[in-house]
C-alpha cells in the first residue's frame, strides 16, 4: 500500500525537487522561498523514509522512484523536463535519501547539485560535495552497454515493421473492401506506445527510415509514432496515446480512393488531377466512418482524415465554410504528416529533404500552417539534428544522427560512416556529449549534409 | 499453498466472470462475490510473492500443474484470455482490492454483446495494472498480415554505394555551412497553460466539431446515397451525445439545420433529409434516450432545458407526456415540465390531450403546466375534469378554471360546490369569486342561506363569506350588516358562529356601514366573535387613516 502511495505522491516528490533545484537557482540557499522548498521536499519524503530508502533515477527520458515509473500531468512539464537535462547535464543518474535524512542535508544537496553546473566533472563533483552526508547517495547515470543496446533495437525494429506489416494488411483489406479489426489496430498501436515510452529515442529514430516503394505505409506508421511522440511529451495517458496512435495511423486512408494512375503519376499534377488529390481528406473521412461503428474515436479519426490539410490558418484544403476550432489531434497529426512527407521520397518529390531542412521549414509555416506551441513540442522531441541526418564533425569525419538527445539536442549519439582518414565504415556510435579529460567536448557538429543528394541509404545504417 | 486451492480459486474466477454481469457494481451480490474472491486470492498469495497462470487454448497452468480444462471454445476460461494472445498472468503480493475489482470488472465484460472494439488484453492494458502482470504474444495480432521478416528489411536497407559517400565526404569540406537551421525553443509556462486549456475543452467539443463536419461533408457527397449516410451519421451522432447529456449539442446542431434550410445551403433531397433528422429529434426513440439521462441522475439548467426546447414541435409532446408519466425523480420531471410549458404552448391542442391519461399525477401535471402556459383556451379543456374521479385532479382543475375566470364551467362548478371532499368545495368557493358573475354569487349567497350551511366545517364557511366578501356591493352589503346585527333567542350559538363569519367578512370589505356594530360587537362576550370583530373593528379605523 505504501509503495501504492509512494508512485501516487512520485509526480509531487519529482516536482518538489524540481522546484526546490530551480528557486536555489535565482535565491541563496539561505533565503526563505528556497527553505519553502526544502521544507515541502522533506515533508513529502518523509511519509516514505519511515519504510526505508527512497531510491530516485533517471532512466531515458523518465523518472523511477523505488523502481516504479513516474507519470507526470502536463503541468509539470517544465520542472520534469529541467530535472531530465539537469540530471543528464551532470551525468547524474540516482539519488538515494535514507531515513536518516534531514532538512539540512537536503540543503547541501542543492548546494553540491547547483555547484556542480561550473564544473567539468559535475558528477564527481557532487559525489565529492556529499561525501559527509550519510543520508544520500548519488549513482553516476548509466551508459547503455552496445549489446544491451542492441537487444533494445531489435525490439524496437520488431515493433516498427510488425506495425508496417499490419498496415499493409489493413490498406489491403479496406481496399478490397474485406472486415477489419479496430482491436488488433489498436493492439498495434498499444504496441507502438509501450515501445515508445520504454524507448522514445530509439523508435522516434525509426522513422527515418523511408521506403519508396512502400510509401504509404511507412508513412502512415511514421506519423502515428511521431504524433504519439508529441502527444507523450504533452501528457496524454496511455489510453489518449492510443487514440491518438490509432487515428494518425488512419489519417491518410482516403489515399487509396485516389486512382493509381494519379497517385504513382511521377510527373506533376494536372489542377483536374489536384482536384482528385485535394478530395482525400473527404474520402478519407467517409471511408473512416464505414469502417467502424461511431463513437469518440472514430469521430476523432474522422476529423483528423478531414482536417490534417486544411492547416492551422485554413489555407490549406479542404475549403471549408465554417472555421470551427481544428480537432486537437488534428494539429499534431497535421505537424507529423508535413514532417515526415518532406523527409521522404514520394512519387510526386523524389528526393527528400533532409531533416534539418524540413524542420526549417516547418517552423517557416509554424503559425501559419502549424500550430506554433505544437511545433514547439516537436522540435523538443526532434531535436535540431532529428536522425538521419548528415553530418560533418570537427574531428574531420562524416556520421549519420543515430540516436537524439533531448536534454542537449546540439549533441546527439552519431554513427560515423567515413574516418577522420576519409575511409568509409560502419560505426562507431559515439555519443557527442563525451569529453576528454581536460573537460573539453571531442566532437562537434560543424556542418550538415542533404544525405538524399548522396543518396545515402538511411536504412542500411539505421536498422 | 496446494494445486487445490489454485484450483478452487480459479473455479471462482470462472463463476465470477458471470456473476458479476448480472449485477450493477453498486449491488451488494457483486460487492460480495468481489470481496469473496478477493480474500481467496489474498489468502493464495500469503505464503507466496506471487502467483503465476499460463494459459494454453483450454488449459491453465501453474508451476507445471494442470490446474483447469475445458475445451468448449465458447465456454473455456482459458481461451477467453488465450484467443486475445493472453499467455501468461501474474497476480503479485500487495495487490490492493480496488485493482482486483477492476481486473475482475474487466474480464466480466461481454465481450460478444457489447460493440467494443477493446479485448482483455487492451483493458488491462489501459487499466495499466502495478500488480497484475501479464504477458501476450504479440504475433496472435499479425495472423493475417504476417508478421515483418527480414526479407523485407533487408529490401528496405539497400545499399549506399561507397562512391557516393565519399563524394559527400569530399563536398563536405568544400560547401558552404549549412543554413542555420531551428534552435530548439524552450516551452514557456504560457505554452502550457495553452495546451491544458485546449486539452480541458476538447472532450466538450468534439461532438459539435464533428457536427460541423458532417456538413463540410454534406457540401461534398458525390451521391444522395453519400448524402443519405453522411445525414444518418449526423442521426447517430445526436443519438450518441444525447446519451452523454449534451443537450447543448443536439440544440446546436438543430440551430445550424435551421441556417441550413433558410439559407437553402443544401439541394432539394438533402434538405429532406435534414427534415428527416428534425422528426427524429422528435421522436419516442430519441425522447427515450433523453429520459434515459434523466433517470440516471442528469440535472440539466433551467437555461440548457430552455435552448433544447427549440428542437422539439408537437410531435414530441406525446413521446414527453409518457416519459413525464414514468419519471421518479422530482428534478427530471422538473426539466419535462419546463420543456412542455415551453413546447406547449405553441401546441396547447397536443397538449391537452394528455389530460385523458389514466394516471391522475400525470393528469395534474398537465394542469399545472397549463396553467403556467397562461392561455384563456386552457379552461375549455380543463373544465370536464371536475368531474375526474381523482380529488386531486379536480381540485386543481376548479383552481384552474378560478384562475381563469371561466364562467361557462357554472354548471359543472354547482356540481362541485356538493363534492364529497371538503377541499374541492373550498376550491369551487374561491373558484366562483374569481369569476365573479352575478350568477356565481346567487349560488354563494344561496348556499350560505342554506339550512345545511351550519353543517359545514369553520374553514369552508370561512371560504363562503370571503368569497362573498368579493362583491362588494349594496345586496352583499345588507346581507352582512343584516346578520351583524341579527339578534336571536333560539339557536344562539348558532347566530354567534354567523356573526362571526360576517364580522370577518365585514373586514375584508372594509365595510364603513359597518362600524357601529362592529364596535358592539367588540365587547361581545363569545371570544371568537369579540376578536373577529376587533380585527375588522381595526382594518375599518386603519382605512379611514
Amino acid at each position: 500500500m505504501q509503495e501504492d502511495k509512494l508512485l501516487a505522491e512520485g509526480k509531487n516528490i519529482v516536482n518538489s525537487l524540481a522546484v526546490m533545484l530551480r528557486t536555489a537557482l535565482i535565491h541563496s540557499i539561505e533565503n526563505v522561498a528556497v527553505k519553502q522548498t526544502i521544507d515541502r521536499l522533506y515533508a513529502l519524503l518523509s511519509q516514505f523514509l519511515r519504510d526505508g530508502a527512497v531510491r530516485f533515477e533517471l532512466k531515458g527520458e523518465f523518472f523511477y522512484i523505488n523502481d516504479e515509473r513516474i507519470k507526470y500531468p502536463l503541468e509539470y512539464l517544465l520542472n520534469f523536463d529541467y530535472l531530465v537535462k539537469e540530471f543528464k547535464r551532470k551525468e547524474l543518474g540516482t539519488v538515494v535519501f535514507y531515513p536518516s535524512l534531514r532538512k539540512d542535508d537536503l540543503k547541501s544537496f542543492t548546494k553540491a547539485f547547483l555547484a556542480a553546473s561550473y564544473t567539468d566533472t559535475p558528477f564527481e563533483a557532487i559525489e565529492a560535495s556529499l561525501e559527509q552526508v550519510e543520508s544520500i547517495d548519488v549513482h553516476r547515470l548509466k551508459k547503455i552497454k552496445e549489446d544491451k543496446e542492441m537487444d533494445k533495437r531489435r525490439l524496437v525494429k520488431k515493433t516498427y515493421f510488425n506495425a508496417v506489416s499490419f498496415t499493409k494488411g489493413i490498406m489491403t483489406k479496406i481496399r478490397t473492401g474485406e472486415k477489419v479489426s479496430i482491436k488488433k489496430a489498436k493492439r498495434v498501436v498499444e504496441s507502438m506506445v509501450d515501445t515508445l515510452l520504454e524507448e522514445e529515442a530509439l523508435l522516434i529514430g525509426m522513422t527515418a527510415i523511408k521506403d519508396y516503394d512502400d510509401y504509404t505505409y511507412h508513412h502512415s506508421v511514421n506519423v502515428s509514432i511521431l504524433s504519439i511522440a508529441i502527444g507523450e511529451k504533452i501528457g496524454l495517458s496511455r489510453r489518449d496515446l492510443t487514440e491518438l496512435g490509432l487515428v494518425a495511423l488512419f489519417h491518410d486512408i482516403g489515399k487509396m480512393e485516389i486512382p493509381k494512375e494519379v497517385l504513382n503519376k511521377p510527373t506533376p499534377f494536372t489542377e483536374e488531377e489536384w482536384q482528385i488529390i485535394r478530395r482525400h481528406p473527404y474520402w478519407g473521412a467517409l471511408t473512416i466512418l464505414k469502417l467502424k461503428g461511431l463513437d469518440e474515436t472514430s469521430m476523432k479519426a474522422a476529423m483528423v482524415a478531414f482536417e490534417h490539410h486544411i492547416h492551422y490558418d485554413y489555407s490549406g484544403y479542404p475549403k471549408v465554410r465554417t472555421r470551427t476550432p481544428l480537432d486537437f489531434y488534428s494539429k499534431i497529426v497535421t505537424i507529423a504528416d508535413q514532417y515526415d512527407a518532406m523527409t521522404s521520397s514520394r512519387v510526386y518529390q523524389r528526393v527528400p529533404l533532409p531533416p534539418d531542412r524540413a524542420l526549417s521549414i516547418l517552423m517557416e509555416r509554424a503559425g501559419k500552417q502549424v500550430d506554433p506551441v505544437l511545433f514547439k513540442f516537436f522540435v523538443n522531441i526532434v531535436g535540431v539534428y532529428p536522425v538521419g541526418s548528415l553530418v560533418l564533425l570537427d574531428t574531420r569525419e562524416l556520421a549519420l544522427v543515430y540516436e537524439c538527445n533531448m536534454a542537449m539536442p546540439e549533441r546527439p549519439r552519431v554513427l560515423i560512416i567515413v574516418n577522420s582518414q576519409g575511409q568509409r565504415v560502419k560505426g562507431p556510435i559515439v555519443d557527442l556529449t563525451e569529453k576528454d579529460p581536460s573537460g573539453r567536448f571531442i566532437r562537434t557538429i560543424v556542418k550538415t549534409l542533404d544525405p538524399n543528394k548522396y543518396r545515402v541509404n538511411l536504412a542500411e545504417y539505421l536498422l | 499453498m496446494n494445486s487445490a486451492d489454485l484450483k478452487e480459486f480459479i473455479n471462482h474466477l470462472v463463476k465470477a466472470k458471470k456473476t458479476l454481469r448480472l449485477y450493477p457494481e453498486t449491488n451488494p451480490i457483486y460487492e460480495k462475490t468481489v470481496g469473496e474472491i478477493y480474500e481467496r486470492l489474498l489468502n493464495l498469495l500469503e505464503d507466496r510473492d506471487e502467483i503465476v497462470l499460463k494459459f494454453r487454448q483450454f488449459e491453465i497452468y501453474s508451476d507445471g500443474e494442470l490446474l483447469y480444462q475445458n475445451e468448449d471454445k465458447h465456454e473455456s476460461f482459458a481461451m477467453f484470455f488465450f484467443k486475445d494472445g493472453l499467455r501468461e498472468l501474474k497476480f503479485l503480493k500487495g495487490i490492493p482490492k480496488e485493482e482486483f475489482a477492476d481486473f475482475l470488472k474487466i474480464i466480466s465484460t461481454d465481450f460478444e454483446r457489447e460493440v467494443l472494439d477493446d479485448d482483455v488484453v487492451t483493458l488491462m492494458w489501459e487499466r495499466d495494472f502495478q500488480h497484475i502482470h501479464y504477458v501476450v504474444d504479440e504475433n496472435l495480432f499479425l495472423e493475417d498480415e504476417g508478421p515483418y521478416d527480414e526479407e523485407e528489411i533487408e529490401r528496405v536497407k539497400g545499399v549506399t554505394t561507397e562512391e557516393s559517400i565519399l563524394e559527400a565526404y569530399r563536398d563536405a569540406f568544400e560547401a558552404r555551412p549549412t543554413k542555420e537551421g531551428p534552435t530548439i525553443v524552450s516551452l514557456t509556462n504560457e505554452d502550457v497553460k495553452a495546451i491544458v486549456e485546449e486539452l480541458e475543452k476538447e472532450p466538450e467539443e468534439v461532438y459539435i466539431k464533428f457536427v460541423y463536419l458532417l456538413f463540410e461533408m454534406l457540401h461534398m457527397a458525390d451521391s444522395t446515397k453519400e448524402a443519405g449516410f453522411i445525414v444518418e451519421h449526423l442521426k447517430k451522432t445526436l443519438d450518441i451525445a444525447m446519451d452523454r447529456s449534451r443537450i447543448d449539442v443536439v440544440a446546436g446542431t438543430y440551430t445550424r439545420m435551421v441556417e441550413a434550410s433558410k439559407t437553402k445551403e443544401f439541394p432539394k433531397e438533402i434538405m429532406a433529409m435534414l427534415v428527416g433528422v428534425v422528426s427524429h429529434l422528435n421522436s419516442k426513440e430519441f425522447i427515450e434516450i433523453f429520459g434515459h439521462t434523466l433517470e440516471e441522475g442528469v440535472v440539466y439548467e433551467e437555461k440548457e432545458i430552455e435552448g433544447f426546447s427549440k428542437i422539439f414541435d408537437k410531435r414530441a409532446i406525446g413521446p414527453l407526456v409518457d416519459l413525464l408519466g414514468r419519471l421518479e425523480s422530482m428534478a427530471a420531471r422538473k426539466a419535462v415540465i419546463k420543456l412542455l410549458t415551453i413546447v406547449g404552448r405553441k401546441n396547447i391542442e397536443a397538449l391537452v390531450k394528455g389530460l385523458n391519461d389514466p394516471r391522475w399525477y400525470l393528469v395534474r401535471n398537465i394542469i399545472n403546466i397549463l396553467r403556467e402556459i397562461g392561455d384563456k383556451r386552457v379552461a375549455q379543456y380543463v373544465a370536464p375534469l371536475v368531474r375526474h374521479n381523482d380529488r386531486r385532479v379536480r381540485r386543481i382543475a376548479i383552481e384552474t378554471i378560478g384562475e381563469f375566470a371561466y364562467s361557462n364551467a357554472l354548471p359543472m362548478l354547482k356540481e362541485t360546490l356538493y363534492d364529497e371532499e371538503e377541499s374541492v368545495r373550498i376550491a369551487t368557493v374561491s373558484a366562483l369569486a374569481r369569476i365573479h358573475t352575478p350568477a356565481a354569487k346567487t349560488l354563494i349567497l344561496n348556499e350560505i342561506k342554506d339550512k345545511g350551511f351550519y353543517k359545514k366545517s369553520m374553514e369552508e364557511r370561512r371560504e363562503f363569506f370571503k368569497a362573498l366578501a368579493s362583491w362588494k356591493d349594496s345586496e352583499v352589503k345588507e346581507f352582512i350588516i343584516g346578520i351583524l346585527k341579527r339578534r336571536a333567542f333560539f339557536g344562539r350559538s348558532k347566530l354567534v358562529q354567523m356573526k362571526t363569519l360576517a364580522a370577518y367578512a365585514a373586514g375584508l370589505m372594509v365595510l364603513k356601514e359597518a362600524e357601529d356594530v362592529l364596535k358592539k360587537l367588540t365587547r361581545a362576550k363569545e371570544y371568537q366573535l369579540r376578536e373577529e370583530a376587533l380585527e375588522a373593528y381595526k382594518r375599518l379605523r386603519y382605512a379611514r387613516r
